[in-house]
């Protein structure tokens, strides 16, 4: 069975599993939050999930990423081969590193614009940054070895990282389990605990640290092995309803955050056992929050939840379908979207506007690689069935 | 970094200043530019060591350390423009003493470029013994960022370094990083504001909240931190920087008159 809104998008063999639709509405989405989160002072950043919680679109990204590399590439492991599925994951890393570069490319021409432009002595601290320049030799060599890291440049390098031991937690996951999830975990605590971390240059470390967030990439490819069995069946209502209580309790607390007068009444205990709510080494309350996230959104709307064929998640599928050049786009889209605002007007309708164009182009592009990737499949296909001679 | 990863709550900013208009305490305050929503100007905490400098009728001697983003550069001097722009730290002197007449401070700055939170806690002790400072200015979170130092190092840090303060009885006003659009887009400021503010609170030490102020001036059009020609920059930021010091000058006898 193959639902109209994904026909022709993904590889999925007869007698394959349906595509899990959820996945990319999810992706999408997470997309879409990062495009527009990442545009500081933009009021529409006000409807990101992290406005509601403790975790943001990064969960959900590393998550998903985790999940859909167990459908990419660990279910034909057994039929291709461990060698050839791991230098195909490898070749997907490859091109993480280059449009990191690319990424690279388009902030070094923000800062070259914003010290050409914004010229203004009172700043003269905050743009520092410039003197990165100075010496660009070591500049670029360190942001080629993924280690200089302007701002909105994380998490392609710790998606790298996860992809590059992705075939040894692929095995582990499925030879020992208990094994792999022990060691994950284990990883995980030893980076909160004594906040082991990779370092970047010129000071400073990761701030997605890959041995804590490992944790959350490990459980989404757990998740995709464990694809349709609902491994929490005898405790589901339970399961449920703590998911659900926990979400409320970190709403409350995302309240008082924009109060004074709210903040008040939380009890000194819980703020010292909750702050800081640590983002680099994915603290316990960002984690629980965001599985407690996925578990009732899983719960809540079914595979073949109606609404999910609504027309409003076409194009935001089409986006989770494309997740890397959309992200890509997205990051650039929201540097031009900030310049804009910048240099246009800051006002709450261009804030409006610059997102949703963006959002527009984001779409559109996704429209364009589904249409791409269906003609090159087309064409390949037609190639295979007339042999060498047909050309189309 | 509780706040990390909230949208600048401009809308809540809006709402604040629809639901919350900033009352009117004087004639005078209804009318001006310095104003700000009153939840950017809450003062916490009493200042037990500048109550007792005052009054003994003692000048409180007040030590500034941070970045430059605190000072300026020099750059409006080569161009003549110099001496017509004060930064905060040189007019709280001013300020105190149009505020409260008789109430006297003195202020040493020692401000310099690149001062991470790191660096200014190794260089405490020696600034303490030179100064014999009553109230630090403290900014903080610039360097930090611009260097991404880790945020979670960074609020470390700066909690040793208040305890250290704190140690030794002097009062202590955070000061956190400037507002503009153009470096917010190149730096992420948020979690090391987060984590500021959540370090001030658990330590009882007060906040000068420049980023929301300076945010809330921009939004306002009282304040054009994108201006291009020198005289308009350097008018920008006099009116900021005299707004700053007015506004530290009253924390410091708001917090010294707390017991």
């Amino acid at each position: 069975m193959t639902v109209p809104v994904t026909k022709g998008a993904e590889d999925r063999k007869p007698g394959g599993r349906r595509r899990e639709i959820r996945l990319d509405v999810f992706r999408g989405l997470a997309l879409i939050f990062i495009f527009l989160d990442h545009i500081p002072s933009n009021a529409l950043n006000w409807l990101t999930i992290r406005n509601f919680g403790f975790s943001d679109a990064s969960e959900a990204f590393v998550f998903i990423a985790g999940y859909s590399a167990v459908l990419a590439y660990g279910r034909r492991i057994d039929d291709l081969g461990v060698p050839f599925v791991t230098a195909r994951i490898y070749k997907r890393c490859w091109q993480l590193y280059v449009a990191q570069l690319l990424l690279f490319m388009v902030f070094t021409a923000q800062v070259a614009y914003t010290a050409a432009t914004f010229n203004n002595p009172m700043y003269s601290e905050e743009m520092g940054i410039v003197r990165f320049f100075d010496e660009p030799h070591v500049t670029l060599l360190e942001a080629m070895l993924l280690r200089f890291r302007p701002t909105n440049m994380d998490i392609l390098p710790l998606y790298i990282v996860l992809l590059l031991l992705f075939p040894f937690i692929l095995l582990g996951l499925r030879r020992w389990p208990a094994g792999m999830a022990v060691l994950s975990l284990t990883a995980y605590g030893a980076a909160n605990l004594f906040g082991w971390n990779l370092s970047t240059w010129p000071e400073g470390a990761w701030l997605f640290n890959p041995l804590a967030w490992q944790a959350l990439f490990v459980a989404g490819a757990a998740a995709g092995l464990a694809h349709g069995r609902d491994w929490l069946r005898p405790w589901r209502r339970t399961a449920l309803w703590l998911a659900l209580l926990y979400l409320a309790f970190a709403f409350l607390i995302v309240l008082t955050w924009h109060s004074a007068v709210l903040e008040s009444y939380v009890p000194t205990v819980v703020g010292t056992i909750l702050y800081p709510i640590d983002k680099t080494n994915l603290s316990p309350s960002r984690l629980l929050h965001f599985l407690a996230l996925a578990y009732v959104a899983v719960r809540l709307i079914p595979g073949d939840a109606p609404l999910l064929s609504w027309a409003v998640w076409r194009p935001v599928i089409r986006c989770g379908q494309h997740p890397l050049e959309i992200f890509c786009l997205g990051v650039f889209l929201s540097f031009a979207g900030h310049m804009l605002l910048v240099e246009w007007s800051g006002s709450l309708w261009a804030q409006t506007a610059v997102s949703l164009a963006g959002i527009g182009v984001m779409v559109a592009a996704a429209y364009y690689l589904s249409w791409y990737r269906a003609m090159e499949k087309a064409v390949s296909a037609g190639r295979t069935a007339k042999g060498e001679g047909g050309r189309a | 970094m509780r706040l990390w990863g909230m949208a600048r709550p401009m809308a809540w900013l809006l709402l604040a200043a629809v639901l919350l208009p900033v009352s009117a305490t004087g004639a005078l305050a209804a009318a001006d530019a310095c104003d700000v929503p009153e939840d950017l100007a809450i003062v916490h905490f009493p200042a037990d060591h500048a109550y007792a400098r005052f009054k003994a009728r003692l000048p409180v001697r007040i030590l500034v350390l941070g970045s430059t983003s605190s000072t300026g550069s020099n750059l409006w001097a080569s161009k003549g423009l110099g001496a017509s722009f004060k930064a905060y730290p040189r007019l709280i002197e001013a300020a105190l003493e149009s505020a409260a007449p008789g109430r006297s401070v003195t202020v040493t700055d020692r401000t310099a470029p690149g001062q991470t939170a790191a660096l200014i806690v190794q260089r405490l002790p020696a600034l303490l013994a030179e100064t014999a400072a009553d109230l630090v200015i403290w900014e903080a979170g610039t360097t930090d960022a611009v260097k991404r130092i880790d945020v979670n190092a960074f609020g470390d840090t700066l909690d040793d370094g208040l305890h250290f303060l704190a140690e030794k009885g002097i009062d202590v006003i955070l000061v956190d990083v400037q507002y503009s659009p153009q470096t917010d887009s190149l730096y992420d400021f948020q979690p090391y504001l987060d984590y500021l503010q959540q370090v001030a609170e658990a330590d009882g030490v007060n906040v000068l909240k420049r980023h929301d102020i300076m945010r809330h001036y921009t939004e306002e059009g009282r304040f054009d931190p994108g201006a291009r020609i020198p005289a308009d920059q350097v008018r920008n930021a006099g009116f900021v920087h005299a707004c700053l010091a007015r506004r530290l000058a009253g924390m410091i006898l708001a917090a010294a008159q707390q017991q």
